[in-house]
This record gives structure tokens, sequence and C-alpha cells, in this order.
């Protein structure tokens, strides 16, 4: 067990330790934010306060404000006020999601997808400084996959506990929507595989669809009616302003998926006529039918279905409308156990380059003037980089729709080699 | 032979860069409060006169406080050959592992009478805003 398990143990504990060390050098506007919210939930969540009425800057699911206020209280309790205790806190738990989900990656799909999860420096810059809390929806979601897919060999097995994993995953899943709504769609997913591959009883795979949706949208209702300080209208209208129609600011239509649309529709079609559908309007149309599209193309050919939960979080990247710093990390499991199609490197290249340069991670903007490392003689440039070339978000989600394009065709059958090989035929003869 | 593989280049490559955060992110424990000045040179291109190192004269000067100002007025002064002062210093204190790497920062500056700042403000909890 020591044999096997001891080089992850090692790095694990080498890469817990250097997100830590990261989150004692700075911070950014997002930590002010949660601290702020943390410590008006202390305040006011035991006498009824909604952090949906509380602040306009809480666009998630409330199980997150649940955790800020438990987290809160804790460091109240042991008299830590400061910016840096909250910080470590809030990475001590977010690097233990980052493990999980390595360790889950080694028991479904290997040991290298797990130790390139476990060791891309994405991971440690979002978590260990940008401290965004994707890694503990991911993991959470990744747990109920694993569930999920137990259930499937019970079930196959005519082993009648097959219902009770099922259940647990299922209750699992509505836990991470409640956290953030990442996996919102993945219920669908499962139900178009369902479709082709019959999973389980109809039955049981609608109620396994309907139970995580009831989670998130109860949790909903269960914060309208324990608001004690506004109105249920008022806290109605803040969780429908705040979280089902944010549009993440200036980002919203801005993304490449956003721009590749407008190449096929002008944007005054977009905001004129589909800006009307309640609930995904505008981009989010587009995005919601790209997705679920994307996702029926890949399940009728997909023959491995645990693949499944990567190639939706690819796919949910890939075809954001809107596009944010941290949405780097949704498609970093997928970038692991893809880690063969080059695409995968360059993700991880450019994403790396982009959050130590780029406005919200800019990690190399601490240091106050040029760095120069010298390590045993041997000198090379450090922070901040003085690379000429710039990157944006918009060239990392391209890079990760042409991956979500190329897993179609290796899927599908299709190989672009031998088209390319009959085009150069045709140029030449 | 060893038979590079794709994975190999991924670990590799993680784990050199995971290595520069980690040296980046412990500089930051290595951020004193005190001068130590490693080079500096005064050019005044158009006057052979006055050019060289200045290092040991600065560092007379400079090392061992948190504030310096250098001043190091010309004798002949030209405006179309203003002269420069490149100071390089560290501010890193001693550490169980400052025998393995090495940070240090630099100015330049193009003034008349050359003057220049240099501080070692020490460890900074810092926010950027965005």
């Amino acid at each position: 067990m020591v044999k096997k398990f001891g080089p992850f143990i090692v790095v694990a504990s080498l890469v817990f330790t250097l997100k830590l060390l990261l989150a004692s050098v700075g911070y950014n506007n997002d930590m002010l934010i949660w601290k702020d919210v943390s410590e008006g939930m202390r305040e006011g969540f035991l006498s009824g306060r909604s952090v949906y009425t509380y602040t306009q800057f809480y666009n998630h699911g409330p199980i997150r404000s649940y955790a800020l206020f438990i987290l809160a209280s804790v460091l109240n309790k042991l008299s830590l006020h400061d910016m840096t205790s909250f910080h470590l806190a809030v990475v001590f738990f977010l690097s233990i999601s980052d493990t999980v989900i390595s360790l889950l990656l080694w028991r479904m799909f290997g040991k290298i997808p797990a130790f390139i999860y476990l060791l891309n420096p994405v991971t440690t810059l979002i978590t260990g400084y940008h401290s965004q809390i994707e890694a503990t929806v991911i993991m959470l979601g990744l747990i109920s996959w694993a569930f999920f897919l137990k259930a499937k060999t019970l079930y196959l097995n005519n082993d009648t506990k097959y219902k009770k994993m099922l259940l647990v995953s299922a209750l699992i899943l509505g836990f991470s929507m409640g956290i953030k709504h990442v996996l919102f769609f993945f219920p669908v997913f499962i139900l178009l595989a369902h479709r082709k591959h019959k999973l389980f009883s109809t039955k049981e795979i609608l109620a396994y669809t309907l139970i995580p949706y009831t989670i998130f949208f109860g949790l909903f209702g269960v914060e309208i009616l324990r608001d004690s300080y506004n109105s249920a209208a008022v806290t109605y209208r803040s969780i429908r302003l705040n979280v089902f129609e944010y549009r993440a600011g200036g980002l919203y239509g801005n993304s490449t998926f956003a721009t590749l649309v407008k190449l096929f529709i002008p944007e005054y079609y977009v905001d004129t006529y589909f800006s009307k559908i309640p609930l995904i309007g505008g981009y989010t149309f587009f995005f919601v039918a790209t997705l679920l599209s994307y996702g029926a193309l890949v399940i009728a050919k997909l023959k491995d279905l645990k693949l499944l939960f990567p190639l939706y979080l690819l796919a949910m990247f890939a075809f954001s409308p809107s596009i944010a710093d941290q949405y780097l990390a949704v498609p970093l499991v997928a970038m692991a156990v893809f880690y063969e199609n080059i695409i995968s490197f360059i993700y991880f290249a450019f994403s790396y380059f982009y959050l130590t340069t780029g406005a919200s991670a800019n990690i190399s903007n601490l240091s106050r003037y040029p760095m120069v490392v010298s390590i045993f003689g041997f000198t090379s440039p450090l922070f901040p980089f003085n690379f000429s070339f710039f990157i944006s978000v918009a060239h990392i989600q391209a890079w990760s729709i042409l991956l979500a394009v190329s897993l179609l065709s290796q899927i599908s059958g299709f190989s672009l080699v031998p088209a390319f090989k009959r085009v150069v035929k045709g140029f030449l003869w | 032979m060893v038979r590079v593989k794709f994975s190999h280049i991924y670990l590799g490559a993680f784990s050199l860069v995971l290595i520069y955060l980690g040296i980046y992110t412990i500089s930051f424990f290595h951020e004193g409060t005190k001068i130590t000045v490693l080079r500096a040179d005064y050019n005044n291109t158009c006057s052979k006169d006055e050019f060289g190192d200045v290092t040991s004269k600065v560092k007379k000067q400079c090392d061992g406080l948190q504030v310096c100002n250098i001043v190091h007025e010309s004798k002949k002064l030209d405006p179309l050959c203003p002269p420069e002062l490149r100071v390089e210093w560290s501010c890193q204190k001693s550490g169980p592992i400052k025998s393995g790497y090495k940070l240090s920062g630099f100015r330049e500056h193009r003034v008349f009478a050359v003057k220049m700042t240099i501080d070692c403000p020490g460890r900074e909890f810092t926010s950027i805003k965005y």
C-alpha cells in the first residue's frame, strides 16, 4: 500500500503545502468579497439573513454561503479575523478537494491522469491563490459519478444494492449543484445516455434526474422562506437577478464561443430575438443548445460510459458564452484524462501563462521588481514574465473547443488524416 | 535507452513549473528589510572620465539600510548625454536554502544629477485590485 501510494502521498503533501504558501502571499478582489460575505453570514445567518439580499456579488447556490457561515464562525471563535487566516482556511479545504479529485482520477482513469491533475500548475494557482470553489464542485460531481458507475455495475449483476448507490449519487450531485451550478446540465446528459444505452429502468433514471434539481431549486425555496430581513418577493427577485439572470458582468457574450456565434448570427438578432427566451436568453440559448447537441452526438458513439463526465466538463467550458479566470479549472479533469492529445498540453501551458500575468490571478504582479532565479549557477527569468506575446482566456477557450471537436471526431470514428491526404493529393495532381 | 513518453513531458514540465512557483513563493518569506548591494555601475557615455563600477561606493552607503538615497553628482553634464546609474540589489535575508537560489532587483535611471532610491520594504501580504 505504502509502495503504491507512497509517491502520491509525498507529491500531494508538497503540492498541498505549496498551495498554502501561495495563499499566504496575497489575495484578490474575490477573496475580499468572500470574506465580506462570510462576516455577513456569521452576523446574520442564525437570525434569518439570506446571502441573496445581503449582497449582489453572490451568484451561486446557497450551500456555499452556509459553508462560509461555518468558516467565519470557527475563525471568529479562534479570534482569527485577518485576511491571511481566512485565505489559508479556504485554500486548506479546496486543496483537500483537489487531492480527492486526483485519487478518484487514479481509481477511474489510471495513475497518469491522477498525477497530471495533481501536479498541474493551473490547479495550483486557481486553488492556492485565486481560491475559487470549482474544485469542490467537481470533486462532488466525480464522487457522484463514481457512485453512479458502481450502481450501474451492481445493476448489471442484479445486486439490489444499486438503488442505494443511485440515491446517494443523486443526492451528492444535488449537493454539488447547490454549491455552484457547474453540473446543472449533467442530469440531462445522463438522460440522453439512458436513451441510448438503457442504464437503469426509466422510472429510476427519471427519479435520479429529478432529485438533484429538486435539491437545487428547493434550496432557493428554503432561502426565500428563511429570509426574515426581507419579504419573500424581494428575496425571490434577488435570487432571480443575482443567480439566474447573472451574466458575468462585462464578460458575457465576449467569449470565443460567443464570437463564433456572432460570425453566423449578428449580435443585433441575438439581442433582439433570442434574449426573449426565459432563463436561457441571448447567448445562453446557443450555449445550452450546443452543449446538449454535443452531448447527444458524443453519447451516440461513446463506448466507455465513464468518459461522459470529463467530456461534459470540457463542453461546459468550451461552449460557455462568458469566460472568467476560475472557469479554467472546469475542464482540467478532461485535460488530465485526455492528456495524450497535444491540445491538452497547450491548454495547460496557455492557462498557466495567462494566470501568472492575467487580471485576477496575476501572481507575477505581486513581485516588486523583475526577478531572476539563479540556481546553482543556472540563471533564468522568474516573474514577471517578459514574454512579448499576450494570451487571453479567449485563446484558451478556442483550444478547448478544438479539443472538444477533436474528441468528438475520434469517438465518432472520423479521422481528419485521410481527409487531409485527399486534399493534398487533389492539389498535387 | 530511455523512451520518453508524453506523460514524462507533462510531469517534467509541471514539476519544473511548480519548483519555480515554490521558489517564487518562498522568496516572499525571505523578503527582508536590509539592502545588500550586489552591483552598481555609472555610465556617462559622453565622458570617458566618468564611467565604471561604483559598487564599493554605493555598497558603503547603502548596505544594511532599509531605504537608501543614492546621489552621484556628475561633473560634466551634457543635455545630449544624460548619465545613468544602474544598481542591482537584493533584499533577500538568510534562509535555509539561500545557497540554492538568488533573487535580485535592479533599476535604471537617467537624469542629469543621478539620483536613485532603493529600498527593502519587507514582506507584504498584498491585495491586487482588478
